[in-house]
């Protein structure tokens, strides 16, 4: 199934859809100014400046250790949960101030969900897993979270898998399921961003373009980070792509300019395999 | 750390600072103390703060044992983090929980020294009705009668009935715990699959 499709098809079909070669400044959903990160004295992130604009998918890519998945975790606060992180600099969405005093990092994270390298679902049935979220929130009444969990599952192409064993345990699912589990509940919630670490790291060729459909499928609906180790993934998939290197940013353009017609000898460098 | 210090500590504490406090607060005319005695809610105090530590450790580290993904799951999803520990952690741990709660249970049941001067009584003619009565220990009442009985001969089956009894106890009461224990477990590894 992914045999057949060659980057450069991809390429040219994500970018249709987000605009042809749009510049990655317009309509900017998130924007990030001078963002530094330190984990102690070590600093991680290098003031990174960068606009991620509304429903068209962002990729980071970069060498291990570069800072995209640390940046990535600025966006939903999850760094929050490591001790000795120090964060200088502002990240906004729709002009918000993520980590002024005000804000409520529940709040946060319900509009801003996320997807982990290795997938997470709870020891709890199918159902379980979509309706944890919905409930969180609020959701009591039967029906409303039937219908829920059940559009969820459809968005992540996975309804008609696990219709008739929506009770039975998501630890029972083969690897590319649990992952659309997990994408299924983080959808559930209606988040505007999804944040994706990795999601397809960890499985093999065909759950990976399975993974990579569902993506173009949702960019739809949601705006969409992803940070991946795989190139012609980012290639695939995104309508623009972000290279770190050692915490810095060193370019981000429309993912066709920035493998085609890199403006840096570094970018040029890591997109055509010659180091990282 | 042995037994007999946590019972002195009962002693000391529970009966001497906090009964004999309670007496002087609120019964301050009753020339017999009401709290500050052996009494069955001192002894189970004493009992409980021998088997904390326990307690403690296996809870600590059966939620230690849940994987951070999970917890990182539910956070992203806009869980507080009392409603991850609440709905995620503690129910994933339990089955470890539950195993320091049996292993506590069968340290206090076959313990006796926490208890003799906190609570048990050499002769009880009827069973506790309150709080601050004494009560009889199994394990205590085998010593009584294995050591001060003026006729070991006919004392020998109340003896072997009291020993069979508690031993039947203690087994009951393991027994009925591993029971539950497994079946939490079983109830959350079927989630796992």
């Amino acid at each position: 199934m992914a045999e057949h499709r060659t980057p450069t098809i991809r390429v040219a079909a994500g970018l249709r859809q987000g605009g042809d070669d749009a510049s990655p400044a317009a309509a900017p959903l998130i924007r990030i100014e001078n963002l530094s990160l330190y984990y102690g004295r070590a600093k991680a992130l290098d003031s990174i400046t960068l606009s991620i604009p509304e429903r068209v998918v962002t990729a980071f890519i970069g060498p291990s250790g570069c800072g995209k998945s640390t940046l990535l975790r600025c966006l939903n606060r999850m760094n929050d949960l490591i001790d000795n992180v120090r964060i200088e600099g502002r990240v906004a969405i729709d002009g918000h101030d993520l980590y002024d005093a005000k804000t409520d990092v529940i709040e946060l994270r319900k509009r801003v969900g996320m997807v982990f390298q290795k997938s997470n679902p709870f020891p709890k049935s199918i159902y379980e897993n979509i309706a944890y979220g919905l409930r969180l929130h609020g959701m009591r009444d039967r029906r409303m979270l039937d219908e829920t969990v059940e559009r969820s599952l459809r968005q992540a192409a996975l309804w008609d898998e696990v219709k008739d064993r929506l009770h039975t345990s998501a630890l029972g699912l083969s690897g590319g399921q649990q992952q659309r589990v997990c994408i299924a509940r983080a959808i559930a919630i209606q988040p505007e961003i999804l944040l994706m670490d990795e999601p397809a790291s960890a499985l093999d060729p065909i759950a990976t373009a399975r993974i990579e459909d569902l993506i173009l499928d949702l960019k739809k609906d949601f705006t969409i980070v992803i940070v991946t180790h795989n190139m012609q993934q980012a290639a695939r998939i995104s309508d623009h792509t972000a290279f770190f290197y050692l915490g810095e940013l060193i370019e981000f353009d429309a993912t066709r300019r920035l493998f085609t017609n890199p403006a840096k000898k570094q970018t040029e460098d890591y997109v055509t395999g010659r180091f990282g | 750390m042995p037994s007999i210090v946590f019972g002195l500590f009962g002693l000391g504490f529970f009966i001497g600072f906090v009964g004999g406090g309670m007496d002087a607060l609120l019964h301050p005319d009753n020339p017999k103390p009401v709290w500050g005695k052996a009494a069955l809610i001192w002894a189970s105090m004493t009992l409980a703060v021998m088997t904390l530590p326990v307690v403690i450790v296996a809870t600590e580290e059966a939620m230690r044992a849940i994987p951070l993904g999970l917890r990182e799951a539910s956070l992203a999803l806009g869980a507080t983090k009392l409603q991850t520990i609440v709905k995620i952690v503690l129910p994933n741990a339990l089955p470890g929980i539950m195993t320091g709660g049996i292993l506590a249970v069968s340290r206090a049941a076959g313990e006796v020294a926490p208890i003799l001067f906190t609570g048990a009584a050499y002769f009880m003619a009827d069973l506790p009705r309150s709080l601050t009565d004494q009560f009889m220990d199994l394990g205590y009442h085998v010593f009584v009668l294995s050591t001060q009985s003026p006729n070991i001969d006919k004392t020998r089956p109340i003896l072997y009935g009291t020993v069979l009894v508690l031993l039947v106890l203690t087994f009951a009461l393991n027994f009925v715990a591993i029971l539950i224990r497994a079946r939490i477990r079983r109830h959350v590894r079927a989630a796992h699959g």
